[in-house]
């Protein structure tokens, strides 16, 4: 059986732009210039799950989350 | 942690649940306030190139399970010490005690909203942030009501050591609740004034409660403690004391009434004993005599004695106190005559009283004594340490 894999999905409306998670995940989340995040690349690498875990456990706005792909 | 603790619980005499309820209340009030502060901090949403976002968040969250923890010990211990009936039902119900039960039920009710608070926190991500935050908000509630249930119901509340932390820890709330306030975006202007101003009203409101509540004399008596409850606790003191000390205090009572001196002052003005080099330990004998109540129920006990040494160095410990309908005695102040010296009681607990002189040299009494209720004799010993003491 496949490991399942999972991206990051931002909740525009939610995001306040508090910029916790590019602090906590800059392997895969930056910054706009008015501080709300950008993602890069699709897939989570494995070795990187529990790093993005973390950032979507700390928004403080809940907006950060982790969707499984379906495939 | 357990191996430093068990000489001390011996050394307190089986009191070492009233010590940890009491520290443990005030490192919580301490934790709390901190918890609140960075909680500040991180929804201010302030940061520094040496302080992350996540370092805010991360912080308050930890010091807030540290305070849990603490709040924790405080509840454990303050069922299991059992000198006053406080049940589990009563750590979670609030207002049914017979002990204090404004003060305690406060205590209770800051339980639950802790306890709610953590449980969102905990559940955050299934119940939403709408519902997170709305409980959240119950911990800036938290914070007023756990002060005045510590100066309610707290035994130190007049320890200026204990005045001081709260003081601090009210300055630093509420610096940091004005920085929410004048920088929070999700309430409308008069919605901030109107927090602003009822703040301001609660803190007067607490603060001239503690100026005529609990750091009057007598509080233990107006704080709502049952009248048939303190008249138990009166009788539990004087039996034991009773039962313990009756076959030894009624024949030392009897050979050492003679050498009581005058109460009161007399000790100080008319005898000049040489006073013991602390550190030193003698037995103490001597008697107990109380003034008739006056109209305001004051009373005042003196106890005259005189240590078992060459010079018979007489020591007077003078309490003053108010007397409640139940029987009971609350003492707000003493006085302590050390030969030819004076100095303050800092300290009653049971049978045991600590008091300071400051001269000749800087010393720490801590007089055990067993009264015996029935002759009014004193027998006991008397502890002199160098310096002011650890208090």
């Amino acid at each position: 059986m496949r490991r399942a894999r999972f991206r990051l999905v931002v909740d525009p409306i939610a995001c306040d732009g508090a910029g916790v998670c590019a602090e906590l995940f800059p392997e895969m989340l930056s910054l706009d210039p008015w501080g709300y995040p950008i993602i890069h690349g699709d897939e989570v690498p494995d070795g990187l799950l529990e790093l993005a875990r973390k950032a979507t456990v700390n928004c403080p706005r809940l907006a950060l989350t982790l969707i499984k792909i379906d495939k | 942690m357990m191996y430093a603790l068990a000489p001390t619980a011996a050394a307190v005499g089986g009191k070492a649940f009233w010590y940890l309820t009491r520290a443990s209340g005030v490192v919580s009030i301490v934790l709390l306030s901190a918890t609140i502060l960075l909680g500040i901090v991180a929804s201010v949403g302030w940061t520094s190139t040496r302080w992350p976002r996540f370092l805010s968040q991360d912080v308050h969250r930890n010091l807030s399970l540290l305070c849990i923890g603490f709040v924790g010990v405080h509840v454990v211990t303050t069922v299991a010490d059992g000198y006053v009936p406080i049940g589990f039902l009563d750590v979670i119900l609030p207002f049914r005690s017979p002990y204090r039960p404004i003060y305690l039920g406060l205590g209770a009710l800051c339980f639950d909203l802790l306890l709610a608070v953590l449980i969102t926190s905990a559940l955050r991500h299934r119940i939403g942030y709408g519902s997170w935050r709305f409980v959240h908000w119950l911990a800036y509630l938290c914070w007023p009501i756990a002060l005045v249930h510590g100066l309610g119901s707290g035994t130190d509340t007049p320890l200026p050591l204990v005045i001081g932390v709260e003081v601090v820890c009210t300055a630093a709330v509420l610096a940091g609740f004005a920085w929410r306030l004048l920088t929070g975006r999700s309430l409308p202007i008069t919605g901030r004034m109107a927090a602003a101003v009822g703040t301001v009203v609660v803190m007067l409101a607490i603060a001239g409660f503690a100026v005529f509540g609990p750091l009057r004399p007598g509080w233990s008596h107006r704080s709502g403690t049952s009248a048939a409850l303190l008249h138990q606790l009166a009788a539990k003191n004087g039996g034991t004391r009773a039962t313990t000390t009756t076959p030894t205090t009624a024949s030392a009572g009897a050979t050492t009434t003679t050498p009581a001196t005058t109460p009161a002052a007399g000790a100080g003005t008319g005898t000049t004993s040489a006073v013991p080099q602390a550190p030193f330990t003698s037995p103490v004998t001597g008697t107990q005599s109380q003034t008739p109540a006056d109209a305001r129920g004051g009373i005042q006990i003196t106890l005259s004695m005189h240590l078992q040494n060459a010079a018979s160095t007489p020591l007077t410990v003078v309490l003053a106190g108010t007397q409640s309908n139940g029987g009971g005695v609350s003492l707000s102040s003493g006085t302590v005559t050390f030969g030819a010296y004076r100095g303050q009681v800092v300290g009653l607990n049971g049978g045991t009283i600590t008091a300071q002189v400051s001269d000749p040299n800087p010393t720490t009494l801590v007089i055990n004594l067993r009264i015996n209720q029935q002759s009014a004799a004193i027998t006991g010993t008397v502890t002199g340490t160098a310096g002011s003491g650890s208090r």
